[in-house]
């Protein structure tokens, strides 16, 4: 058994538990669980997670992702997601009709869209989809980021962060794993949720993080 | 992914709101730090909101130029550093204008007696050497260096032979000559623009005034009308007084 417990820090190379199991972000040694992140505890039953405080993101198959359009080929968009990796979203990947050749007409340089990550090669190439009507290109309103590492944390238990910030500023708000968060509403409004999410990012660690957000959006 | 929000931040430009609640005529908060280098002969530190300046001052000897036999001379220099912004692209765009603009508005104010600092005419004078060192780019670092190399200047301290007292530059405090500039996002005009709001500008326009209009510089595609011309320089003139004073009751 282990001694830690939710949102508990852990440094690299920190014991976790004598025995039991290791889950991800661990390592065993001599049948002891170490911590292999500067991160946070998260238990699942008797396994321990480690979740890294930092990083980039790291594309996942089946994630949904915002990202920004940069180049229209003939038969694909190149998308860029803030992965280190080539970005596609090919025409056969899509729900709607697009001729090819005429892509520019549906989405062109520079517009927003919330796609799904499709596949992910071995050498590392992403292939995105749009094929429910769920992923649509988004109208340009505010985008904000923060530390993909820190997006379960602004989910929160079954989306009861992020819907409480829904709820107490009415705003649109659409997150993508990949840490772009776009925020659609009366200006007021979206500084508020953008107040709310920096919170969020700033103060992660806290386990009454849902209260301080309650708090600060004066919502009961 | 660049998070410039071009088109959001026009939207609100529009009805007169930007992305921190500011209102279109105000400055983020400055925070002027005096004396931080201690083997330059002044300096200063100056945060703007999130930009960050630093200014050193050195006076050494050297030949006049030909034109002004019997004057010393002023040299201002910007270096914005690695960190300063994201992509060198940036850097060098402003690299530049920043030391010109900056120069131009002391030297047009003649804030330094030059006449006071030469030794011998035609032979030997003083060069007051101004660095300005970006360390952050939030925007705006026409104004952060132009109170960065202001305060430097009132503390500089030189000595006029090796064996002299150390002594002040002969500097008139009246024609300290303060910097404000302003953005045009679509129909109206902002004071002290953040990053983000510069990239989505049309045209910026920089003002140093100090009991008159002593420079100016246009920046960007856009235009500014007659009449936003004239509210610039009068707000201007209003803000310098502002700086002045809390440029002269800022801690030494």
């Amino acid at each position: 058994m282990t001694q830690f417990k939710n949102y508990d820090i852990v440094t690299p190379g920190e014991l976790l538990a004598e025995g039991g199991i290791g889950g991800e972000g661990t390592y065993m040694e001599q049948e002891k669980v170490f911590s292999k992140y500067f991160g946070m505890v998260s238990m699942n039953g008797n396994i321990i997670n480690i979740r890294p405080l930092s990083g980039k993101y790291v594309p996942e198959e089946g994630d949904d992702i915002i990202g920004k359009i940069v180049e229209v080929s003939d038969k694909y968009w190149t998308v860029n997601i803030d992965v280190p990796y080539s970005t596609r979203i090919d025409i056969r990947d899509v729900g709607f009709r697009v001729a090819p050749g005429d892509l520019a007409s549906i989405m062109d340089v520079d517009d927003l869209v919330y796609a799904k990550i499709e596949r992910v090669t071995t050498n590392r190439t992403v292939d995105l989809g749009m094929r429910t009507p769920r992923y649509t290109k988004l109208p340009s309103k505010m985008i904000a980021k923060i530390d993909p590492t820190k997006i379960p944390r602004l989910i929160g238990k079954e989306g009861s962060m992020i819907n409480t910030i829904k709820d107490a500023t009415k705003c649109d708000i659409i997150v993508g794993q990949n840490g772009i968060i776009w925020v659609n509403g009366p200006k007021e409004q979206v500084d508020l949720a953008l107040m709310a999410i920096n919170l969020v990012n700033d103060k992660y660690y806290d386990p009454d993080l849902v209260n301080r957000v309650k708090e600060l959006l004066h919502y009961v | 992914m660049n998070l410039e929000n071009n088109e959001y931040l026009r939207e609100i430009a529009d009805k007169g709101e930007r992305l921190d609640q500011r209102k279109p005529v105000q400055r983020r908060a400055i925070n002027i730090k005096r004396k931080v280098i201690n083997h330059a002969d002044g300096s200063a530190y100056v945060e703007l909101g999130q930009t960050k300046v630093m200014a050193g001052v050195k006076v050494l000897e050297g030949v006049p130029y030909p034109d002004k036999p019997d004057e010393g001379s002023l040299i201002v220099s910007f270096e914005p550093t690695e960190l300063a912004d994201d992509y060198p692209k940036d850097r060098l765009i402003y690299g530049v204008e920043v030391g010109r603009v900056t120069d131009r508005g002391i030297r047009e104010s003649r804030v330094i007696d030059m006449k006071k600092m030469v030794i011998e005419a035609g032979k030997k004078s003083f060069f007051v050497y101004i660095d300005i060192y970006a360390l952050n780019n939030d925007g705006n670092l026409l104004d952060a260096s132009n109170i960065a190399a202001l305060a430097a200047l009132l503390d500089a301290k030189f000595k006029r032979t090796p064996e002299s007292e150390p002594e002040s530059l002969p500097l008139d405090l009246q024609k300290m000559s303060f910097s404000s500039t302003f953005v045009k996002i679509g129909k109206n005009v902002f004071l002290d623009p953040m990053r983000l709001e510069e990239n989505a500008s049309d045209a910026k326009i920089s003002i140093a005034v100090s009991t008159a209009v002593n420079s100016m510089q246009k920046g960007g595609v856009g235009f500014f009308t007659p009449e936003e011309v004239d509210f610039c320089i009068g707000k201007a003139f209003d803000l310098g007084g502002e700086l002045k004073d809390l440029l002269t009751s800022s801690p030494k």
